[in-house]
């Protein structure tokens, strides 16, 4: 029986995806089959236990979303008058631009470290992120014998360009129809990989939160002009039948956040392994060079709790173990308004006194700022005129972000730790001539 | 210049753009933090690339994030035109007890606010290029070539406009310098 050009895969968020016969081949490469490995959400399984996913789903269902994006914003009816300009006309420069959307959409994430997020800041040598990684990937003749063999072949840096945004490859001039393309993958309002992420995240972790009517959003999905002060640019935005939807996935986003992304013994988990690796890793890092780093995947790492739990003597073994025993620090404070009130440095302050008191290698700080900038995207309404969303949304205008600080102990201080901070917890918080701490 | 020192500028930076009748939106201030370090020499150190209505820092619309989340700065909404920022409790607090750092760069801040004032995004965006163009392509460029590669770059902006915004940037440019000597 002859090979069939489209092939589909059940998906659990998108029922099948859909991926053609050249497509395949960069599924089938060593660095995508990688990514069966690399877990979506590193640890979180020790405490959410369907959230066993990895990247290689996400990946595929971001490039499922892609083309989908892509089909709403370029069918003709809905390119608005005004920007008409930046997209291209023919049918076969049409047919490249989605290739090679769906193509950055894939490998987008190719350059993850094991455990994805978790490790990512302090285990590779600075100035390289996944992001890098990524684009070293995409470069690398492992994936470039796919994209070139193509047809049409695909230039490696328009992939470059929207796998990884302007944001992540400044090197690079991007013209107003790639600078879009790539918001459709990297956007911080209406990324594909954010709606993937978030349903996938929701579906695996349990935590309904993270839904939102995608299908609804994508279809209002548009490219518009946006002027402020006579200044006007393209930009992705919809319309404004579906204001709603992006109402919900943004606040989708913030309560995954506040719910999963900085539960406190997620986090903590991140910094016991991060631990485990700086003592385990050779220097401390993972290999930057890609024939090396494709070999790196959560399985090593695993491989790697295992061996250093069975050697009390190696300088990894406690974190191994608070991991492999299931038996991590304690969330002994997490700031609140209230406290930040009193003293903007809360958090520091009371660290350091209890890392005076219990010893430093008891205690662990951890805060987080979800980053991005004001949430202000067009919308056209049904009378074609364009508002900007923080104009037609409350809701928008006042989004909050999700942050936290969080200051944890170890189970054998715990009892000690509570009481100390009980007694002296105001002492400390009350010192308001000193310097804020930012 | 430690981040605390680099708040308290931006912090006194909103305030004294507000004082001369800017609404202060993100890319007001985008672009006033951008003359700042790169004309007036303040370092900040953001990178600017251009982008978006002409140089642009993603590093510095994290950081506005954060302060917003530290309270050292607040928004409000301004309809038609997007949020506009102003000093938050936090902020005002920080810029008294960062007083040293902010005599400091006082010339530097009152400079930039006269020159952006109140410029609209439009002429932000055709001045904050045209520097970006100047500092890309060196001293030894005409005027002419100047303005033609920014409107290459930005080609909505019709090529008077870019040239005046080109020698608009040079005075600007030889006031800095003949102050600085």
């Amino acid at each position: 029986m002859k090979s069939k050009n489209f092939q589909e895969v059940r998906d659990p968020i998108h029922v099948f995806i859909k991926y053609d016969c050249q497509e395949r081949k960069l599924i089938d490469s060593i660095p995508f089959q990688r990514l069966r490995h690399i877990h979506q959400l590193a640890l979180t399984y020790l405490l959410y236990p369907g959230a066993t996913h990895k990247r290689f789903g996400h990946s595929l269902g971001v490039m499922e979303l892609a083309g989908r994006v892509y089909d709403v914003i370029t069918t003709p009816e809905n390119i608005h008058e005004d920007i008409r300009h930046i997209i291209p006309t023919s049918t076969d420069e049409l047919s490249y631009w989605r290739r090679v959307l769906r193509v950055a959409a894939l490998c987008h994430d190719l350059g993850h470290l094991p455990f994805s997020h978790a490790t990512e800041h302090s285990l590779i040598d600075g100035g390289w992120n996944h992001e890098r990684l990524t684009r070293e990937f995409i470069q690398n003749s492992c994936i470039r014998e796919k994209t070139d063999n193509m047809t049409p072949p695909l230039k490696t840096e328009h992939i470059v360009k929207l796998a990884l945004g302007k944001k992540e490859a400044k090197d690079l001039p991007f013209s107003d129809w790639e600078a879009i393309l790539s918001e459709i993958i990297t956007g911080d309002a209406f990324g594909v990989d954010r709606m993937d992420y978030l349903l996938r995240d929701s579906h695996h972790a349990g935590v309904l939160y993270g839904k939102f009517d995608h299908l609804r959003l994508i279809d209002t999905l548009r490219i518009l002009p946006l002027s402020v002060e006579g200044s006007t640019e393209p930009y992705l935005g919809i319309e404004k039948g579906g204001l709603h939807c992006a109402e919900a996935l943004l606040m989708a986003r913030y309560f995954m956040f506040k719910q999963l992304y900085l539960h406190p013994v997620r986090r903590i988990y991140d910094i016991h392994l991060r631990d485990f690796l700086s003592g385990w890793l050779t220097d401390g890092r993972f290999p930057n060079v890609i024939d090396k780093f494709v070999e790196w995947t959560d399985n090593k790492v695993f491989a790697g709790f295992v061996e250093v739990y069975g050697n009390k003597s190696h300088p990894s073994f406690n974190a191994a173990r608070r991991i492999v025993e299931r038996n991590h620090f304690r969330l002994i404070y997490e700031l609140n308004p209230k406290d930040r009130d009193m003293c903007p440095d809360a958090t520091d302050k009371l660290f350091n006194s209890l890392s005076r008191y219990c010893g430093a290698e008891n205690v662990k700080k951890d805060t987080y700022v979800q980053p991005g900038g004001l949430l202000n995207f067009p919308v056209v309404g049904y009378d074609n005129r364009i508002s900007q969303s923080t104009d037609l949304s409350e809701t928008l205008a006042r989004m909050p972000r999700a942050e936290m600080a969080f200051i944890f102990i170890s189970p054998e201080k715990r009892d000690k730790a509570e009481k100390w901070l009980d007694s002296e917890r105001d002492r400390i918080l009350d010192s308001s001539s000193k310097e804020i701490a930012v | 210049m430690n981040r605390n020192d680099k708040a308290a500028v931006i912090i006194e930076l909103v305030k004294r753009l507000r004082d001369n009748g800017n609404w202060c939106g993100e890319t007001h201030l985008q672009k006033a933090i951008y003359f700042l370090q790169a004309l007036l020499l303040v370092p900040l150190d953001f990178e600017y690339i251009l982008y978006k209505h002409g140089p642009y820092s993603f590093e510095l619309t994290d950081e506005l994030s954060r302060f917003l989340f530290e309270g050292f700065l607040n928004i409000e909404p301004h309809h038609g035109y997007g949020p506009s920022f102003y000093p938050g409790t936090y902020g005002e607090i920080l810029i008294s007890r960062y007083s040293e750092t902010i005599n400091t760069y006082n010339s530097q801040l009152s400079h930039v606010s006269e020159i952006i004032g109140r410029k609209k995004v439009i002429e932000l965006e055709r001045l904050a290029t045209a520097y970006f163009v100047s500092l890309e392509m060196g001293d030894s460029r005409s005027r002419e070539e100047r303005a033609r590669r920014l409107v290459n770059l930005k080609p909505h902006i019709a090529y008077p406009d870019a040239f005046s915004a080109v020698e608009e940037i040079d005075s600007i440019r030889a006031q800095v310098t003949s102050v600085a000597e």
